[in-house]
């Protein structure tokens, strides 16, 4: 039988292939170095790019604003119409009804494994790539071998990611992991931790659509029915089992230094962000709310919020998360990538210590200083008690 | 080719190799980050014959492509690495680097030494005489990164 893999790229494992893609997505962060090579070049079907501005939003310099306003220009003269401001994080964007299951979805940002929540194939790509990209509509894949992830026990996205990630290491690099999610995560959850399946070097992560995937789609009035089967098991090259019973902690500088929680408790932190294209989600939110609530941020601690998307920022305020947030000592950052990649609103002084809910802590991530990964209930003690926390339900 | 090994180790991330507050369109500026994360002012120590020699997973992490135009541009053409992240083979590929992939080379190679790489045959010979062995590129992937070469020759040095 065929892996899903094979099914996607229509090769077989090891084969180099070319393959059409069905959608790219472009960011400011990434797209002004495509700028120069496509001068003079037709993009293959312009109605099948979107172009986000989250890692510049607002600018911050001059030369970002430049930046922006390039990208600006340049859609309008390729005649891509889905040009998205503040709307929110890539990913996120992409996930509320641009990627549907069953697609190849290219992104210029390594994240973009993330779309395989939703059972599409997203695959990041450097700038090179993405210009072949845009001026054919395809490219070249090696059909990627698949490493077989079982979900069986965790309560939060975050959580059963960095278990994955301390199993895994970065031992999936050129590979496809597939989920087998045997607990009916939320959607929420496979965001976060398909996202987070970029750490390991997946190539892709998948979950396989199904009947969670049907409903959250049709919020975006979308059908669809596309059912892809999870590889068999004699295909897969290593099978990984998740169970996750207690909360943990990433220590710098690796997203898989995966410790328990109780290891690292006491620990100083100076700022808190609970955000990023791995996290931001309803779900997070409502979880900071359930440990802040009537308490207040510690007076040395910054506790930054992102919601990943306007919708969840909408949502957040009908619900009244965002009020109780911000009563708390919060301070709500419009949605976008914030301190997440070391460029924008929210840095660390050197010394300084950060624990975050988004997925990276490689030296240097978030400007200076050290950076600790946890779900956002650990983060939001963590910013209470100014120390990070000895235990927190899950 | 006879080149100068710049040695660094194993896991070394894309944050490092081109820390993020470094992007940019303006070459100088770019070359300025080139493994700043690690070594600042590497690049002002990069000689012409230089190349990277690196452990496991060279460039984990992100995607961003200026870390391979900022090795590019300080005229880097060679890496060898006991193994890449998908995005650094590809980004070197694009950029008409050749990213060679060698177990074991890391701790056989120390800084500043000299090496023969001959890249048909896949072997590189060290100062001593020692020759360690690669598997060569097929010739698709050689056509395609050396037409990659000949792509922006942007001199900022």
């Amino acid at each position: 039988m065929t892996t899903v893999s094979e099914r996607f790229f229509g090769g077989e494992e090891g084969d180099y292939v070319v393959k059409e893609v069905d959608r790219v997505m472009l960011h400011d962060g990434n797209a002004p170095l495509i700028f120069d090579d496509m001068e003079g070049e037709d993009i293959w079907d312009p109605d099948r790019v979107t172009s986000i501005v989250d890692h510049f939003c607002p600018p911050s310099t001059v030369e970002r604003a430049d930046f922006v306003k390039k990208l600006r220009g340049f859609v309008d003269k390729k005649g891509i119409k889905d040009h998205v401001e503040f709307e929110g994080i890539c990913h996120q964007v992409m996930c509320e009804g641009r990627v549907l299951p069953g697609e190849i979805v290219a992104g210029i940002d390594s994240h973009s494994t993330t779309y395989g929540a939703l059972g599409a194939f997203g695959i990041g790509f450097g700038s090179s790539d993405t210009v072949e990209i845009l001026k054919k509509g395809r490219t070249w894949f090696k059909v990627p071998e698949t490493i077989r992830v079982e979900i069986l026990q965790g309560n939060n996205g975050t959580d059963i990611a960095l278990s994955m990630l301390k199993k895994i290491r970065y031992d999936a690099n050129y590979k496809t992991i597939e989920f087998d999610d045997k607990i009916g995560l939320s959607m929420d959850d496979r965001l976060t931790v398909a996202n987070m399946a970029a750490e390991t070097g997946a190539k892709a992560a998948f979950f396989p659509p199904d009947k969670l995937t049907k409903i959250y789609l049709e919020e975006f009035d979308i059908k669809s029915g596309v059912e892809v089967p999870l590889s068999e098991e004699e295909r897969c090259v290593k099978r990984v089992e998740i169970s996750v019973k207690e909360p943990l902690v990433a220590v710098p500088h690796k997203p898989y230094n995966v410790k328990p929680l109780s290891k690292v408790s006491g620990k100083t932190i100076d700022q808190v962000f609970i955000g990023s294209c791995a996290s931001g989600r309803l779900s997070d939110l409502r979880d900071a709310v359930e440990v802040l609530e009537n308490k207040e941020v510690h007076p040395d601690i910054r506790l930054l919020i992102i919601p990943a998307s306007k919708r969840i920022e909408e949502k957040a305020h009908k619900e009244g998360l965002m009020e109780k947030l911000v009563r708390s000592g919060a301070v709500i950052l419009n949605p976008s990538c914030g301190p997440c990649p070391g460029i924008d609103k929210g840095l660390l002084a050197e010394g300084e210590t950060c624990i975050t809910t988004q997925n990276r802590n490689y030296p240097g991530r978030m400007g200076g200083g050290d950076v600790y990964l946890a779900n956002a209930k650990i983060c939001a003690l963590s910013a209470v008690e100014g120390v990070i926390p000895q235990e927190v339900s899950i | 080719m006879r080149r100068r090994a710049r040695v660094f180790g194993h896991d070394i991330t894309l944050d490092e190799i081109h820390p993020g507050k470094y992007f940019s369109l303006d070459p100088k500026k770019v070359i300025k980050g080139l493994m700043a994360g690690i070594e600042p002012k590497f690049y002002q120590t990069v000689e012409d014959d230089d190349i990277i020699v690196a452990g496991r997973n060279f460039g984990m992490g992100s995607g961003r492509e200026s870390g391979a135009w900022a090795m590019q541009l300080a005229g880097i053409d060679v890496i060898i690495a006991e193994s890449f992240s998908r995005y650094m083979f590809r980004n070197c590929i694009n950029r008409g680097i050749w990213p060679l992939e060698l177990v074991g080379i890391v701790g056989e190679v120390s800084e500043k030494e000299m090496l023969e790489v001959y890249l048909e045959k896949g072997t590189v010979v060290l100062e001593d005489g020692k020759e360690l062995y690669f598997e060569p590129f097929p010739q698709k992937m050689e056509k395609i990164i050396k037409s990659n070469i000949c792509r922006r020759k942007d001199d900022v040095r």
